[in-house]
């Protein structure tokens, strides 16, 4: 049990050089496979932890996009349902407007049916009142009628301003119908009387109109006047439409 | 003369002799360098069964180292990992029928001691510059000599711990053999196996307390004078 020092000497080289090679192809490359690996860990769970920071933020912005969504969407329907409510009363208004007009419409309608249907009656109560006149006055129609008629003719006739007997003076031959034949005396004043009031002795021609019933009527020219059943109760008649 | 104690030479290169522990030795050297460069040569970032034991024990080793020095855990690895790695495989060479263990021979534990009391300065003084040694006049200068006497102590009781351990259980398996029979040294044969991991554990952790109190000499440990009372356990 000796110490050989060749023995100890080789052994320490040999121990050296085996730390040596076992530091360069054991420690070495296992640490550092190991680091790479831990290495490669660390920047997964930094991008992890990127990805998280990310992703809240994503997820805040998000949030709060809904939000001002969830915001937007009220404005929105509030005003939508303001527009709506104002369409509504613009609507409304239009249609209450249009059913004033068609209100409006229909009492005019209303108006005029009635303004007719009262032209009509009236026309009719006219026609039947001149119907009833003409029957009762058809009977009464004589000479002696007729004859008070041409009186009043020539009382009235002469009290009339100028301007109205404007066509008698302006008009040719007077013509003067009656409904039975004129006395001589009732000619004579009548011819008197027109030819004073046309300021001139224009010839005056006499004939005898039945359709009169009783009375006179005098043309001359465009002009007419008369003093007649027939005329005033057709007169009477389409007075309405005055 | 083969006592049972002594190695034989193998070979002479020069004037130089080169005994059987020194071939061993190679020979171990050999295939942990072949194994490491094997293992180590696909190494990928997806490990698979192989790699992640191969990591295993190299990250095991660390963290061992690391449970008594974490700032240099990195820097003493090289050679505490070594010393784990080498010393099994060498106190289980016994085992193997015909062939010896290299700590059976009192040169190779003397020369393993002297690596670590060199380790042990060497890490020291570049963690602390030439201010390491100041600790040998601490508390008192007085205890220097004291100091010295221990380094030189804990040395040899290194050695001679490994080889005395070593070498008596390959005589005793060796003389149960011949005296008992074939199967009677199976239960010293486990025991070998046991106490060969035991005791390169016990040299690579004295190793590790050794060089990591010597690192951290500037403030005096609690591993230092731990590691100065184990020193004398057997």
């Amino acid at each position: 049990m000796e110490l050989d020092w060749t023995t100890v000497a080789l052994e320490i080289i040999n121990f050296i050089i085996l730390v040596w090679l076992l530091k360069r192809f054991l420690y070495r490359p296992v640490l550092n496979i190991v680091e790479q690996r831990q290495a490669n860990i660390k920047a997964s769970l930094d991008q992890a932890r990127d990805a998280q920071e990310q992703a809240d933020v994503l997820k805040r912005q998000y949030t709060e996009r809904l939000q001002t969504w969830e915001q937007e969407k009220q404005e929105a329907r509030h005003k939508l349902q303001e527009e709506l409510a104002r369409e509504k009363a613009g609507k409304l208004e239009s249609l209450r407007m249009r059913l004033d007009k068609e209100v409006d419409k229909a009492r005019a309608a209303r108006e005029s049916q009635n303004q007719q249907w009262r032209r009509e009656t009236a026309e009719q109560a006219l026609q039947m009142g001149a119907g009833f006149a003409s029957a009762l006055l058809r009977p009464l129609a004589d000479p002696h009628l007729e004859e008070r008629l041409v009186n009043l003719f020539c009382e009235r006739v002469s009290a009339w301003p100028p301007e109205r007997l404007s066509g008698l003076r302006n008009g040719g031959n007077i013509e003067i119908s009656t409904a039975y034949p004129l006395q001589e005396h009732a000619q004579h004043r009548l011819r008197e009387t027109l030819q004073a009031l046309a300021t001139d002795h224009r010839p005056v021609l006499f004939q005898q109109d039945t359709s009169l019933l009783a009375g006179i009527r005098i043309a001359s020219g465009g002009w007419t006047l008369g003093l007649n059943l027939a005329d005033e109760l057709r007169g009477f008649a389409e007075s309405h439409h005055e | 003369m083969n006592d049972g104690v002594s190695t034989p030479v193998w070979l002479h290169i020069g004037p130089l002799e080169i005994h059987e522990t020194v071939v061993t030795t190679w020979l171990i050297m050999l295939v942990l360098v072949v194994a490491s460069i094997l293992l180590t040569r696909r190494l990928s970032l997806q490990p698979g069964r192989l790699q992640a034991m191969l990591e295993g024990v190299v990250l095991t080793l660390e963290s061992a180292i690391a449970n008594a020095d974490s700032r240099n855990a990195r820097r003493l690895l090289p050679l505490i990992g070594t010393f784990w790695i080498f010393l099994p495989v060498a106190n289980l060479l016994g085992v193997i029928p015909g062939m010896h263990s290299p700590t059976r021979d009192l040169s190779v534990t003397a020369a393993l001691a002297l690596v670590v009391f060199f380790a042990v300065h060497a890490y020291g003084v570049r963690q602390s510059g030439l201010g390491y040694f100041k600790h040998y006049l601490s508390p008192s200068p007085i205890l220097l000599p004291f100091h010295i006497i221990s380094e030189f102590t804990r040395t040899v009781a290194l050695a001679i711990r490994l080889f005395g351990n070593i070498m008596s259980l390959e005589m005793a398996a060796l003389l149960i053999l011949l005296v008992a029979g074939f199967l009677a040294p199976v239960p010293i044969l486990m025991l070998h196996i046991i106490e060969a991991l035991v005791q390169a554990y016990i040299f690579g952790m004295l190793a590790l307390i050794y060089v990591a109190g010597a690192m951290q000499q500037t403030t005096e440990s609690p591993i230092t004078s731990s590691s100065r009372s184990t020193s004398g356990a057997p």
